[in-house]
């Protein structure tokens, strides 16, 4: 019997005769077959071997890569709560009675969201930070009749940028990007177009630098547009909320709560808007409410927005999210509280400062905004291509991943809470001599 | 630091110590169904066993701890078992290369279509069949195309003559589900295809029905020139509540040269095998932010290799054979709108016990809620009044596929007899009916909706 | 007071008219929960989508049955969307001026019950 499919064959037999068939090839009577290459199964133990091989053939490295994946400590909590069987094989709760647990999750989840970025309402997750920047695009094409233009700063992370230009082909929208000053969105009033229907922006942006936004919301509000913001929700235990700056949209990744490298996915996107719109937010939301006998309970809600319902006039396709990591997140949260997350995204700009530094005294190496407030990430600009090469390969060696390479002549270098002072002083060893 | 630049509101979130934690979030467990529950006969969702060899292969540090941006020739275990994966999947379909890019199934149909957008871009109209996916009209409008409906005919199937008035030349492309989504296959898929290829058209393969055709047939000898594939449904990884899913897209020759970033290549030099990443300069660009769900990648992959070509063919055979099974028998009793044989799931009616009884849909899934099993989809698809939709899936042994039937004919007698018992079901789950309307007209949205701190 | 296949009434005085849904609408919607108002002074042609209402289980969309500008919505419905399906006669959504029609796209009071009978 194979192991997943419990039917003897007389098990077998019973069904077909009950169906009037002598055997399972007239099942697919009338359907043509094809022939199709594929090795036969193999048993478990065979199949723990050879991927098990395949993941040691990946190098592990002590990792200061960022740009948009964090090497953050995970509480092995997290791992216990998110591996129980009811949560990892359970489906979207549709059936809210038997699924209240899971809705209980999502509800903090959102409110979670919710306290962090400072907005009103949170929905139960997306796929990705680009994706959730995509649909904040969507929603404010959906406020505008016709031609619509939308703003992205440059210093947006430049996948997600590629991802809302790939979403744009085929619309009625045109994506415009902003020039870049000392490393910072530089958002020129004077430029901005008639038909403006939402200007994103992002803090902490792609070179980790706080952006400041002191005045925006007004100017684009002023024009009937929306302000977007991506984030990381960890940065806002320190810095200023979207809420705060008056944003009506804001997205990010929520990897960063206890979500693993994983080589990119799965991630999480999250998005939390302003209470006007909560009709416009695209996924899956959980309200409380009542039951038939007056008992608090949780159920999906607004649920006239989605596709299912909608179809071809829904605004957004999405239909699964990243639940698992949703609740994944909300243990991480539950687990450290307000000051066991400020105390890790301190560590997080402190260490990067420190390494910032460090690396900046070296002759040959420059941390261009060393003045500027950044967190958790830094540019590192190098004299010559070879030269920033051969950091990154000597690093390498010493199974350091450097960063990740940007230009020509930088790396981008991330620190977490769970870099030592032994990695850092080994990392500035390597570039010292290096650059020796 | 400048004060302006700072978080002004208080962080306030309670911490809470191990046990604590572990204690109230397993209480919780305890209230959430999953397919290690018990039967969960959700049609069109495949909602079969979630292996343990899976969730143990993933959860390998060699994944797990691997940044997707580290030195390609430090993750050559990733991308060659991605390479791989997505091998067996064009072994499976007869595509010729995909993308792991696309995080889920509506992710994947907004690649594809994107890849019609690209490869007809004169073309503005996707033609949907009434009984499709609600993804598929939705995906094809967010993407811009203006969608146009194919009826049915009364055999459940798609409306030949409808589907040739409905070609022209502003068609980029057909969506299809095959099986569709009543559980029938469509015999005319070979005219289908030809009809929108003379057409100029493309021919898009939702897979979310594959499960009913794994190992028996190649969906490109269908006629299909692109699809999307479910891993959370046919390839057996868990859902995990709502997600993370994965929804990979593989397309014919023609089209590899369109498929989103990035392409992954396999590479022999001196008899050794490397991989690399490329991107082609007609891509319709990036989707997602890296590779997608990899780690779902990975569970999907011990999946393929533990079933094996032999495995999958007495997936697809076992799967048809309990759906079908089931229908034989509840077609003694229910109303069966569609009677040819389906193939793995079926879709029957109350809308007759509706009028004799008031007995809804929705009644007959809260009811049999209470007998520990998840409900079948309900009210889809939409040509189809008072629908459940039924889906076994190869997981169920004689003894579930034997008590559903006992249980669905118990509670077709109860309608008559004692209807107010279904009409207040459940009553043994922790919470009873819930009040929607009071939901959506008072919403509540997150623990400061109703003054509290989290 | 005219109808449409869709299932809109319309009340015309002058060149102003008053839109709203019809009992039959209002009954297969089921308990309405929301409606989206249109936005004081958008220009409508007719057969466009001017409002969406909301039931928890459907939305459905309002077409405009004539072609004018809103110049009045009735916010009463944004607080209590259920007179919809209480009063659905009294319940207009907006109100448009400058309008212009064709009453040979509309359908008599007649016409429309024939219509629902079919």
């Amino acid at each position: 019997m194979n192991k997943y499919i419990p039917q003897t064959e007389e098990e077998k037999l019973l069904k077909l005769k009950r169906i009037g068939l002598k055997n399972t090839s007239e099942l697919f009577d009338g359907v043509k077959k094809s022939k199709i290459e594929l090795a036969n199964g193999i048993n478990e133990q065979e199949v723990f071997s050879y991927i098990n091989e395949l993941s040691e053939i990946n190098k592990k490295e002590i990792i200061f890569a960022g740009f948009g994946s964090y090497d953050h400590y995970i509480p092995a909590v997290v791992d216990k709560v998110s591996s129980i069987d009811s949560f990892l094989t359970t489906y979207t709760p549709y059936q809210a009675e038997i699924s209240q647990g899971l809705l209980r999750v999502f509800f903090e989840y959102q409110s979670y969201i919710v306290h962090l970025t400072g907005l009103d309402v949170s929905n139960s997750s997306l796929y990705d930070v680009a994706d959730a920047a995509v649909e904040a695009c969507a929603i404010s094409l959906s406020q505008k009749k016709g031609h619509a233009s939308i703003l992205l700063s440059g210093t947006v992370h430049p996948n997600i940028i590629s991802c809302v230009k790939t979403w744009a082909q085929g619309l009625d929208c045109t994506v415009l990007i902003s020039e870049v000053k000392n490393g910072k969105a530089l958002i020129d009033k004077e430029v901005l177009p008639d038909d403006l229907a939402l200007v994103l922006v992002q803090s902490p942006n792609v070179y980790g630098l706080i952006e400041d936004y002191t005045g925006l919301a007004d100017i684009i509000h002023k024009r009937k547009s929306l302000f977007g913001i991506i984030t990381d929700p960890m940065s806002l235990a320190i810095f200023r909320t979207p809420g705060e700056w008056g944003a009506d949209i804001s997205v990010g990744s929520t990897q960063s709560l206890g979500i693993p490298l994983s080589f990119g996915g799965p991630y999480c996107g999250f998005m939390s808007v302003k209470r006007e719109f909560m009709r416009k937010i695209p996924g899956r939301i959980v309200g409380k409410t009542i039951d038939n006998q007056g008992r608090p309970c949780y159920v999906l809600t607004l649920q006239a927005r989605e596709q299912h319902i909608k179809r071809e006039r829904a605004s957004s396709n999405i239909c699964s999210n990243q639940a698992l990591m949703a609740l994944r997140n909300t243990v991480y949260l539950k687990y450290h509280g307000s000051s066991g997350l400020y105390n890790i995204a301190d560590l997080c700009l402190k260490k990067s400062i420190y390494l910032a530094k460090e690396l900046n005294k070296i002759s040959g190496v420059t941390v261009p905004f060393i003045n500027d407030l950044f967190w958790r990430e830094f540019r590192v600009d190098f004299i010559s291509k070879e030269i920033r090469d051969k950091v990154y390969s000597s690093l390498s060696k010493a199974n350091i991943c450097a960063g990740v390479k940007l230009s020509n002549l930088s790396l981008l270098v991330s620190v977490t809470e769970k870099r030592s002072e032994d990695e850092m002083s080994k990392y500035i060893d390597v570039v010292k001599r290096v650059l020796k | 630091m400048k004060n302006n630049l700072l978080r002004q509101s208080e962080l306030s979130m309670k911490a809470f110590s191990e046990p604590e934690l572990v204690r109230y979030f397993t209480e919780l467990s305890y209230r959430v169904f999953g397919v290690s529950s018990g039967f969960y006969p959700l049609g069109s969702c495949t909602m079969k066993y979630n292996p343990a060899i899976n969730e143990k292969v993933a959860s390998l540090a060699g994944f797990t701890g691997i940044h997707p941006l580290q030195d390609i020739k430090k993750t050559q275990g990733s991308l060659r078992l991605m390479y791989e994966l997505i091998s067996s999947l064009c072994a499976l379909t007869g595509m010729k290369d995909g993308t792991l890019a696309p995080c889920a199934g509506a992710q994947g149909e907004y690649t594809g279509l994107k890849i019609i957008r690209k490869a007809r871009p004169e073309r503005k109209v996707i033609l949907v069949p009434d009984s499709a996916h609600g993804t598929n009209p939705a995906s094809a409008s967010v993407n811009g195309f203006k969608v146009v409906q194919v009826n049915s005919d009364l055999n459940g199937l798609v409306d030949l003559n409808d589907l040739k008035s409905k070609l022209n030349s502003d068609v980029a492309g057909l969506m299809l589900t095959n099986p569709n989504t009543l559980g029938l296959y469509e015999f005319n898929i070979e005219k289908i295809s030809d009809l929108v290829h003379k057409n100029g058209a493309l021919m898009y393969y939702d897979g979310a029905n594959f499960n009913a055709l794994i190992g028996q047939v190649k969906v490109s000898e269908n006629g299909f020139d692109i699809l999307h594939l479910n891993l959370h449904k046919t390839f057996s990884t868990p859902h995990g509540g709502g997600g993370p899913g994965s929804g990979p897209v593989l397309v014919v020759e023609d089209l590899v040269k369109y498929l989103p970033y990035r392409i992954i290549k396999k590479v022999t030099k001196n008899n050794k095998e490397t991989y690399s990443v490329t991107t082609d300069k007609n891509s319709i660009g990036r989707i997602s932010m890296f590779y997608g769900n990899f780690l779902v990648a990975v569970k999907a992959y011990a999946y393929i290799l533990s079933m094996g070509l032999d495995g999958f063919k007495l997936v697809s055979e076992t799967a048809v054979l309990n759906a079908r099974y089931l229908q034989r028998k509840l077609s003694e009793k229910f109303f069966m709108p569609y009677k040819s044989p389906c193939m793995h799931e079926f879709v029957l009616s109350l809308d007759d016990l509706k009028e004799k009884t008031s007995v809804t849909a929705l009644d007959f899934a809260k009811s049999l809620i209470d007998y520990k099993m998840y409900a079948p989809t309900i009210y889809f698809p939409l040509i189809v009044k008072e629908a459940l939709m039924i889906e076994p899936t190869e997981t169920e042994n004689l003894d579930t596929l034997n008590n559903f039937c006992d249980l669905m004919f118990d509670l077709l007698d109860k309608s008559f007899t004692n209807s107010k018992e279904l009409k207040e079901a459940p009553t043994l789950s922790d919470v009873g009916r819930i009040d929607e309307v009071k939901a959506v007209k008072e919403p509540i949205l997150s623990v400061y909706d109703e003054g509290e701190k989290i | 007071m005219y109808f449409t296949k869709e299932h809109e009434w319309v009340k015309i005085v002058d060149d102003t008219a008053e839109i709203g849904i019809t009992d039959y609408a209002q009954k297969s919607l089921g308990d309405v929960v929301f409606i989206e108002l249109p936005e004081i002074g958008t220009v409508f042609n007719s057969g466009e989508e001017i409002s969406d209402i909301e039931s928890v289980k459907a939305a459905s969309p309002v077409y405009c049955p004539v072609s004018g500008t809103v110049f009045e919505v009735n916010n009463k419905l944004s607080e209590k969307p259920e007179l919809i399906n209480s009063d659905p006669y009294s319940s207009w959504i907006c109100r448009l001026n400058k309008i212009s029609f064709n009453v040979d796209e509309l359908l008599t009071e007649e016409q429309y019950e024939n219509f629902i009978k079919a």
